[in-house]
């Protein structure tokens, strides 16, 4: 059967059609937790924030006019709401004591190295934890994580350069060894 | 520390080395590329992400409780003034039993009637009014 197109579906759903509406979220869901989860490890928060995307797209849905792809537009709302927990979870932690942040989250399925790595992206300050979340580990192209974080392409550049330096700082043990 | 690392320090100390330090940094830049290449390799999502199963049902029920929520909302807005507007209407039937002459129901609901005879007489009474015979009495 012929998959209907995401601009048939947004139709629908601004019809109130939930059935429409719930297949634009499973044909979604992936990138946008890829992003969150990225961002914020998975967990409860992250679900939590991956929701909510959802819900600020439903109530967008007659303000979406198409100008940018669909993906993008999540993808831009996912990004922003992860940042906003990432504020929350700051201050919650000024307040509470620090925790540390790496034992908190959970870590993806991999290799030892891919946790390593996944554990210190997380200590990377938001800024440029987006820029390594969209182009290295989702592997969006420069220009396109430009235009998702509605950055200039130089700034996504060299915050991805000073982002990798920064990685290669803390994981310089794991280098030596 | 790596070897390479540790005679490229070495060879600073000693200038006549130039053409051993520029293959010393070349190996350490090489290194660095390396090192960063392991890192996006680390980086790298291997798994389509998800949230978990029925995550789309999930938000659905979301929106349909924050939906149903608002209406309650509306109808608690309301609740809040309904004892007071009860209050309201038994105070005026109440004002309206004592103040009326007869104890009707008519009178306690404060139903005027206005008699027809009496809107006839004051049309009688007062007269009409004709514009042009005025005119020409003044």
């Amino acid at each position: 059967m012929e998959q209907a197109s995401d601009d048939a579906l947004l139709t629908q759903a601004r019809a109130g059609d939930m059935e429409a509406f719930a297949q634009l979220v499973h044909r979604h869901e992936s990138q946008v937790a890829a992003v969150v989860c990225g961002m914020l490890g998975k967990g409860e928060e992250a679900e939590d924030v991956g929701q909510e995307v959802f819900i600020r797209f439903y109530q967008a849905l007659d303000r979406f006019r198409g100008d940018a792809k669909l993906s993008t537009y999540l993808v831009r709302i996912a990004m922003n709401l992860s940042i906003n927990a990432l504020k929350r979870r700051k201050r919650h932690q000024a307040v509470h004591g620090a925790i540390e942040e790496a034992s908190k989250v959970g870590v993806t399925q991999g290799s030892e190295w891919d946790e390593v790595v996944q554990r210190s992206l997380r200590t990377l300050p938001a800024e440029f934890r987006t820029v390594v979340v969209l182009r290295l580990m989702e592997g969006y192209d420069t220009a396109e994580t430009a235009e998702m974080l509605q950055l200039p392409i130089g700034t996504v550049l060299s915050r991805l350069a000073r982002a990798q330096v920064k990685l290669r700082e803390q994981l310089s043990k794991y280098f030596k060894s | 520390m790596k070897n390479w690392e540790e005679k490229y320090l070495m060879s600073l100390d000693d200038p006549a080395q130039q053409v051993r330090r520029d293959m010393l940094t070349d190996a350490a830049q090489q290194g660095v590329a390396e090192q960063h290449a392991r890192i996006r390799e680390g980086a790298r999502r291997k798994s389509p992400a998800t949230f978990g199963p029925w995550f789309a049902q999930k938000v659905i029920r979301r929106i349909q409780a924050a939906a149903q929520s608002t209406d309650e909302l509306i109808l608690q807005f309301f609740r809040r003034y309904q004892l007071a507007a009860i209050g309201l209407v038994v105070a005026l039937l109440a004002f309206n039993a004592l103040a009326a002459d007869k104890l009707s129901m008519r009178a306690i609901l404060g139903i005027e009637d206005t008699a027809t005879t009496e809107s006839t007489d004051a049309e009688t009474t007062e007269g009409t009014f004709d514009y042009f015979s005025d005119l020409n009495n003044n």
